[in-house]
């Protein structure tokens, strides 16, 4: 007899999902699916607004990556209102993005992946959470919490407020860095460099070796990926062209407001949030392998950009790639090269807290509404986000389209779960640790769903239904 | 220079909890906006309307050596009662069972406000407004009876946690 286990929600990633494992009459797995309820209604409720407020109103669709949506919108009206933005003001955008990025990146590798490897995927909830991390190593917690405060006191310091920004407006930068704040700020950002040296250091002697045989096995799938990079294709999370490489390492480049000509978004009947798909691969497929399937994030970035511009990320960029290729494709790798991205980013804060440009009064340049069409791309943590506006004469919107990173890697979760309770669940058997181990297969690509969900509720324990062919729930297993 | 965020180091933290894009789910940001516009904080209370990202903030309490004294939580449920009802759920009250089926929006569940409460030694406090189903489709906007119901929550932790009046037509 057929069963359908049901994990719902995942645990410790942000937002709210469903995962239904479909077991065949001998108990092995059918299928696995991946089920997220979609932001719906946001094109509507934004027609007819000036475009300038989309900086601020994007803000409100996710209290987890802010600071990505507020950019990403800021570069739009910038491409509406058709100017360069001031250099200052690049220059602020890109810092915060920086600090932004470290406090993301150090959240999810120490707090919502890292208890899986920290404490282990068999691991009892109790311990298998933020207080079990503190617990198990508090020295390094102890500096994680430190320099996680740091970085939220940096944003405060250089936007004003790190939750719910306002502070990149169209044409560049509201608030001017005085000297005396870049002074304070440059040891900080300092001190969140010497956690990022520690963090991959330690990640590749204490927790990735233990680990190996997970990352070679766990939701492995291969397919291509789509990130950003400069005109001479170095890593660049706030601006650049974009890049699709396929499985076989080439690629093609495009400019970002011809990315509906590469990206395609296909809909299946079972759930609201769409499969993005490299179109000119196409047709799409939810297969492993398929020519049209890519990824984003961060294993995505490191394998489109040919270098990282700073010296300590270049250099553990070709000790990846010495180990695993280029692409590299193993699913628990996203990890790895999160941290890779952590150390960029806080060379990139540094480097940035040095240049003399950066307290400049000139942070913004004037605007006037026109009818145009403006597309901003800035590299989410979680992937490359796209706002697309097209206003009137006015200013007005008059047409909004957002894809948001964790939709396009919508098929790579979904295929990626399927592999991994493949790879888990024979014969009907299962326990805690091998469902904690498909939910690592999802949380390697740090999905945001409440992107796409306004009820979230992180942190419920995993929660496995068992139910028969008649729809009868037969057995439940939690966590709590 | 002191690195922690300011709201880390208040006696008493009060969090607008909710999604102003989605009708009543804007409860909690609303209440923290009329507090902010009709009231004077004390020294020691902070109130920070936390939008969708209240996780951020707990987590940052939850791993940081100074914390709040009190942390309190002001969100939107449906759980059937009265809409616009407003009402207090010491976190120590949620049975264990109600872990799984607990609604309150776009806070970390009530486990992770439990561990707050008992391994963190901050008193967790959850003041909700019942408002009925949120919807599905961005629309943002309160309906009357939770307007109200704003000022009503504004009001009852304005006296509970010493907020003074900015103005005598502030109500």
């Amino acid at each position: 007899m057929g069963k359908t286990l049901v994990i719902q929600p995942v645990s410790r990633i942000e937002g709210h999902a469903k995962v239904t494992i479909q077991l065949n009459d001998a108990g092995d797995v059918d299928d696995a699916r991946v089920n997220v309820i979609e932001l719906r209604g946001f094109e509507k409720f934004c027609v007819g607004k000036p475009v300038e407020e989309m900086p601020r109103i994007t803000t409100r669709i996710c209290g987890v990556c802010p600071w990505s949506h507020h950019l990403a919108s800021a570069k739009a009206n910038d491409a509406v209102f058709g100017v360069e933005p001031a250099p200052a003001g690049v220059k602020l955008r890109r810092l915060c993005n920086s600090v932004a990025y470290m406090e993301e990146h150090i959240l999810h590798f120490y707090i919502l992946g890292g208890p899986d490897f920290v404490m282990g995927p068999s691991a009892e909830y109790p311990t298998r959470n933020v207080i079990g991390i503190v617990g198990a190593v508090p020295d390094v917690a102890k500096q994680v919490v430190k320099v996680r405060h740091l970085c939220a006191k940096m944003l405060e310091m250089i936007a004003g407020k790190s939750i719910h920004p306002d502070a990149a407006v169209p044409g560049g930068f509201s608030k001017p860095l005085q000297k005396e704040e870049r002074d304070a700020l440059l040891p900080m950002a300092q001190e969140c460099l010497e956690l990022a040296k520690f963090s991959i250091k330690f990640a590749k002697e204490n927790i990735f070796p233990k680990y190996l045989d997970a990352v070679k096995t766990v939701g492995t799938i291969t397919s291509g990926f789509l990130g950003t990079v400069t005109t001479d294709g170095a890593l660049d999370l706030y601006d650049g062209k974009l890049r699709m490489m396929y499985s076989d390492g080439s690629y093609e480049d495009f400019a970002t407001p011809d990315y509906a000509d590469y990206i395609g978004e296909h809909v299946e009947d079972w759930t609201y949030l769409k499969f993005p798909y490299a179109k000119k691969r196409g047709p799409f497929m939810l297969e492993d392998n398929a020519p049209s399937l890519y990824r984003v994030n961060t294993l995505a970035r490191i394998n489109v950009a040919d270098y990282i511009p700073t010296p300590l990320a270049q250099k553990e960029l070709e000790e990846f790639r010495k180990n695993f290729g280029r692409p590299a494709q193993l699913t628990l790798l996203y990890h790895w090269a999160r941290l890779i991205e952590l150390l960029y980013n806080a060379e990139m804060a540094v480097q940035l807290l040095n240049d003399p440009e950066i307290t400049s009064r000139e942070m913004r340049v004037k605007v006037t509404p026109r009818a145009a069409r403006g597309v901003g791309v800035v590299e989410a943590p979680r992937g490359t986000l796209i706002h697309d506006y097209t206003t009137d004469d006015n200013g007005l919107l008059t047409h909004v389209n957002l894809i948001v990173a964790t939709c396009q890697n919508n098929s790579a979760i979904n295929l990626s779960v399927r592999q991994a309770a493949k790879a888990l669940i024979k014969g009907g058997k299962y326990d805690q640790g091998t469902l904690n181990t498909v939910e690592m297969a999802i949380r390697a690509y740090d999905p945001c769903l409440s992107c796409a969900t306004h009820q979230l509720d992180g942190s419920i324990p995993v929660k496995l239904d068992i139910v028969g062919p008649d729809g009868k729930l037969i057995d439940t297993l939690t966590n709590a | 220079m002191d690195v922690l965020p300011s709201f880390c180091s208040s006696r008493v933290l009060i969090l607008g909890v909710g999604n102003i894009l989605f009708g009543n789910d804007g409860f909690g940001p609303e209440v923290i906006d009329h507090l902010t516009r009709h009231y004077v904080l004390p020294d020691d209370v902070d109130i920070l309307d936390v939008g969708t990202g209240a996780r951020k903030v707990l987590f940052t309490v939850s791993l940081s050596e100074t914390r709040p004294e009190e942390i309190v939580i002001v969100d939107a449920v449906d759980w059937g009662n009265e809409i616009g009802s407003v009402s207090e759920i010491p976190v120590e009250s949620l049975p264990i069972t109600k872990v799984d089926d607990f609604s309150l929006h776009q806070v970390p569940t009530s486990n992770m406000l439990r561990e707050l409460q008992d391994d963190c030694s901050v008193k967790v406090t959850v003041i909700v407004c019942d408002v009925g189903e949120v919807p599905q489709m961005i629309e943002p906007g309160l309906s009357s009876e939770i307007e109200a119901a704003v000022s009503v929550a504004a009001q009852a932790i304005a006296e509970r946690y010493g907020l003074k009046s900015s103005s005598t037509n502030s109500l």
